[in-house]
């Protein structure tokens, strides 16, 4: 892990087990399903972060509030200096867009476990279902992190521009069209199909390995400079709801060190929903061509 | 006996669709009483989910077996009991 740009915000299953005691670190599993994952069994001392309800504003889409994180970290004991450890259902894409989140409220000391909750079961360690509880904390809200994220008008500005790159990370079927989410996603769905025009399109689990583990820094260099993702360009990604985006910004930006890597959270299911914004879809229909 | 449905976890996962558990609950939740799911995956973190899954809803996982690289578990939703 050394020779990414920030290792060290990365942490190993065999650190982490070091730490599952260590009163600086605190163990947080962002789920986005905790009823198929924390609650069936989780790291020993880990709090559940669920990330519908505690990292999203719950009424209007958007991410929480800076009061709301303030009151979150507070009820997870956590003060400024605290170590958090992150891991999560679904490989890890919830943990990261939390990593992104805490980050843009101005946390400095945040971890990503390497290989997440597989890696853990997948070498039998220790799990239970206890549910810690820690002593409340004060937090004082901190500076926060300007850059890191987009939104959907500062994306229009820069379709064109040589100096900018967007990098869609969904699966080649939404970024071709052929769907804007699967049948099982029904409220993340959008009214068009396709993706933002100039995108390239690097599926996030490009650069994972087969154990979840992030790619050796030379593999991770070749696949986003090949599609020209260099780091002397400011780059957007984007997913549909933001989430295996922020995956995809943090490589970028931790184990690549691109100095400037946003997250368009709106993503498609805001871009494919709005009126007048382009689209590029290989496979365009003709205006007002009736389907079969 | 009716033959067991199928649920396959060990091809590739969606890279933008339902988590395994997910698609686990919701093949259980089409069984009929009586009626089993065999599942197969190469994950351990989803075979720990539906072992514990299943105790938690009652289920039964009749038949678990191991081969290299992939883990077979068959369940069976239980019938009511008279009462």
């Amino acid at each position: 892990m050394t020779d990414y740009a920030h290792p060290e915000v990365l942490v190993s299953t065999e650190w982490l087990a070091q730490h599952l005691e260590d009163p600086a670190v605190r163990i947080l599993e962002v789920d986005w399903d905790p009823a198929s994952a924390y609650e069936l069994g989780h790291l020993p001392g880990a709090a559940l972060v669920d990330w519908q309800k505690d990292i999203n504003d719950t009424v209007r889409r958007d991410i929480l509030s800076r009061d709301q994180f303030v009151s979150l970290m507070e009820r997870l004991g956590v003060t400024p200096q605290t170590t958090l450890v992150l891991y999560g259902d679904m490989r890890n894409w919830f943990a990261a867009f939390a990593f992104w989140t805490f980050r843009i409220y101005g946390h400095r000391d945040i971890r990503l476990v390497n290989g997440g909750r597989r890696k853990w079961f997948e070498e039998d360690r220790p799990v239970t279902e206890a549910v810690p509880v820690f002593p409340a904390a004060t937090y004082p809200a901190q500076e926060p992190t300007a850059g890191l994220r987009q939104f959907l008008p500062g994306v229009l500005d820069i379709l064109g521009r040589s100096d900018h790159g967007l990098v869609d990370v969904r699966s080649p079927a939404e970024f071709s069209g052929a769907i804007s989410a699967p049948p099982e996603y029904q409220n993340e769905g959008a009214r068009r199909s396709g993706h933002i025009p100039g995108a390239v399109n690097i599926p996030w689990a490009q650069a994972i390995q087969e154990d979840d583990t992030f790619k050796p820094v030379e593999q991770l260099r070749e696949l986003y400079q090949s599609r020209g993702v260099t780091p002397d360009k400011t780059i957007v990604t984007y997913c549909r709801i933001g989430e295996r985006s922020s995956h995809t910004w943090f490589v970028l930006t931790y184990l690549l060190g691109y100095p400037r890597v946003a997250n368009y959270d709106g993503s498609w299911s805001e871009w494919g929903n709005s009126v007048g914004v382009p689209v590029e879809k290989p496979a365009t229909e003709a205006p007002g061509s009736v389907p079969a | 006996m009716m033959e067991a449905r199928h649920l396959d976890l060990t091809s590739a996962e969606e890279e933008c669709g339902d988590s395994a558990m997910g698609r686990v609950r919701r093949a259980y939740a089409t069984l009929e009483p009586g009626e089993r799911l065999e599942v197969v995956t190469g994950v351990a973190e989803h075979v720990f989910g539906i072992r514990a899954w299943s105790r938690r809803v009652g289920g039964e996982v009749l038949e678990e077996s191991t081969e290299p690289g992939s883990t077979r578990l068959v369940l069976r939703r239980p019938a009511p009991s008279a009462s």
